[in-house]
């Protein structure tokens, strides 16, 4: 069986991109990873019968290349994405859901209201002590920080 | 076109591309589709200073995003998580009179033993069942094995759906999936004076249909066609009726005996005056995974099967001939409508208990008819109740849960970053019966491979014009 290895320095990329553009080629190789020492990750190939080490080897690497793009606005995208989707359940009709019974039972229903009431206290105090010094936009929504 | 925001900090969101040769297709969940070269691609990620206007109209700059449009694009996309089941699978009996190889209902060699048909009382608690469920719309579709061995129970059936419509607000459609080898002009009658639409399945000329569908003394081909003629004369000739009748359907399942004869397939719907065709590859589950030596196919092979079917089918519509391919077009209305396409399949989630359920003869519920398939082999997994529970109760069930995180692509790892996101779809059923698990591993995944396949054949057939005009055409259908 052809195996070979790639070391990649973690101060280059994360173990999650290494992690993810291992399991890119898993349907070529089987891809084991170890550590080599100190910042240093082993990736270790066992090809599959049929295919092209050269292949594997270039498009794990590319794999790594793209990921270290996408990781620069993770984040962001993931911040945006829960704002636009929150903007979305504004639009829905939920009244059928409203009509259907429950799945909480009565204590439990009014368990969980009081647990709503609380929480909302909180965030409100902790709104009204930041208010003064938010220099951050903390207490500003995502949509109204970056919308248009 | 430089932006005024451009001195903002911005941030591109970028997360999802197909770089290919020397262009970059570039995607997100809120319908922003745009192509660039490779160079402009890297420049933009080298330094996003300069950014072009359409970046921030398409979603994919994290300032001036509209957060209103955005959130409305990804709603359409996104429907069937926020609904509840509208396709009410009803099987009618497990029983069959075929043998198909690449049979998934687990009905083959069972034909007669009575104790796997529906009850009239079971049938009727599915119908209450689905009145209860809170969509305005329900479509009852009833299947098998053979759903029309169970007639006295079907006809039935139908008739009670018909006055539960009459007593409620909600907007109620039939069909019926059957191989038409007991039907008559009385039951053909029946069904259309209460409006139930007809589908059956053609898998192409006599050779190939033959192949694959086994009947006693192989009438099975010349009854489907028999029985389609039928049906679309009366769909020709209904003006005047005092009910509506729907042109009939066929879908054909992909095998290995379909390789060699796509133009022939094609050919065969055409003279059977149908105008579309659903052309999905062979599952390996169920007795088709049995028979996988005999009928199975690679991604590959039918991917070169599908784009030949694809480009002759283009080559009629330029002649003027009426036909599309319901998986093309499907993908087509995704791509260029940012709509759902309405098949639960490709939805991220998918439909699993949110835009179908599936009643089994005995009146277990499950989220899908590929899961109540698994259950006429022995796995239970995906049962989310029975007809006497509450609805409530069902439609949360834990494999509901269960399958909404494993299909929604974000938790994909292959996904999340896949350029073609926001058109495709995968199957826990199918994932769990093939690799073992919900979330399977789309790096070496059949369906992955396929859809890939198809959206990579549909782009390229887009950069023809002509092409285009005729695909968003099929979308207006
Ligand atoms: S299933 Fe495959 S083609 Fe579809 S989004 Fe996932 S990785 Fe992409
Ligand atoms: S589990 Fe599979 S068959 Fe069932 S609804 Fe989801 S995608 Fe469809």
């Amino acid at each position: 069986m052809k195996q070979f290895d790639i070391v990649v320095s973690l101060e280059n990329y994360s173990i999650n991109a290494i992690r993810y553009a291992a399991y890119t080629q898993t349907n070529y190789a089987w891809v084991y990873l170890s550590f080599a020492e100190k910042a240093l990750v082993n990736v270790h190939f066992v090809m599959k019968a049929g295919h092209d080490i050269e292949t594997v080897k270039s498009a794990f690497l590319q794999e790594l290349e793209d990921e270290k793009i996408r990781e620069k606005s993770r984040a962001v995208n993931v911040a945006a994405s829960i704002e636009i989707i929150k903007n979305a359940f504004k639009n829905i009709n939920v009244s059928f859901l409203k009509e259907e019974k429950s799945v909480l039972t009565k204590k439990q229903e009014l368990e969980l209201d009081k647990l709503i009431e609380e929480v909302e206290k909180e965030l409100q105090s902790e709104m009204e002590l930041n208010k003064s010094d938010d220099i951050k936009h903390i207490t500003k929504t995502w949509e109204e920080t970056n919308g248009k | 076109m430089e932006n005024k925001q451009q001195n903002k900090k911005q941030t591109l969101l970028f997360q999802q591309w197909k770089k290919n040769k020397d262009h970059v297709l570039l995607t997100n969940d809120f319908g922003g589709r745009i192509e660039l070269s490779g160079k402009l691609f890297n420049e933009l990620c080298d330094n996003p200073d300069n950014i072009p206007q359409q970046f921030f109209d398409n979603g994919f700059v994290s300032e001036m995003l509209d957060f209103g449009k955005l959130g409305l694009s990804w709603l359409n996309t996104h429907c069937n998580v926020c609904l509840s089941p509208t396709l009410h699978i009803l099987v009618m009996t497990a029983r069959c009179n075929m043998q198909c190889l690449y049979c998934q209902a687990g009905a083959p060699g069972r034909k007669k033993d009575m104790s796997l048909d529906m009850s009239l009382e079971t049938a009727k608690k599915c119908v209450d069942f689905a009145f209860k469920t809170p969509s305005p719309v329900l479509n009852f579709e009833f299947q098998g094995g053979e759903p029309l061995l169970n007639w006295n129970v079907l006809s039935e059936t139908v008739k009670y759906i018909r006055q539960k419509e009459s007593e409620s607000d909600k907007d109620v459609s039939i069909s019926l999936i059957s191989n038409f080898i007991l039907m008559d002009e009385e039951k053909a009658n029946f069904l259309l004076q209460n409006e139930v639409s007809i589908c059956s399945s053609l898998d192409g000329p006599e050779n190939v249909h033959k192949k694959n569908r086994h009947s006693e003394n192989d009438i099975s081909y010349n009854i489907v066609c028999k029985w389609l003629k039928y049906f679309n004369q009366k769909y020709d000739s209904q003006l005047g009726k005092a009910y509506k009748i729907f042109r009939p359907g066929a879908i054909i399942t992909v095998t290995k005996n379909s390789i060699g004869h796509a133009k022939e397939i094609i050919d065969e719907y055409v003279s059977a005056g149908l105008e579309s065709l659903y052309m999905r590859p062979v599952s390996q589950i169920g007795y088709a995974a049995v028979n996988w030596n005999s009928i199975g196919i690679s991604p590959a092979e039918y991917i070169s099967l599908y784009k030949e079917a694809i480009n002759y089918v283009l080559t009629l519509n330029k002649k003027g001939v009426s036909i599309i391919e319901k998986a093309c077009q499907i993908f087509c209305e995704k791509i260029f409508n940012v709509g759902s396409g309405g098949n639960y399949d490709l939805d991220s989630p998918c439909g699993a208990g949110t835009g179908q359920i599936a009643y089994n003869y005995d009146g277990n519920i499950y989220t899908c008819d590929e899961a109540r398939m698994l259950a006429m082999e022995g796995d239970d997994l995906f049962r989310i109740g029975n007809v006497n529970d509450p609805v409530e109760k069902v439609l949360t069930a834990d494999a509901v849960r269960a399958c909404k995180y494993a299909s929604e692509l974000n938790s994909q790892p292959l996904c999340s970053r896949c350029a073609y996101k926001p058109y495709c779809g995968i199957c826990p059923v199918f994932n769990y019966a093939t690799q073992g698990s919900l979330f399977g591993n789309m790096a070496t995944n059949f369906r992955c491979a396929v859809n890939k396949g198809q959206i990579d054949f549909i782009f390229e057939l887009i950069k023809d014009k002509e092409n285009e005009e005729i695909l968003k055409k099929w979308i207006q259908r």
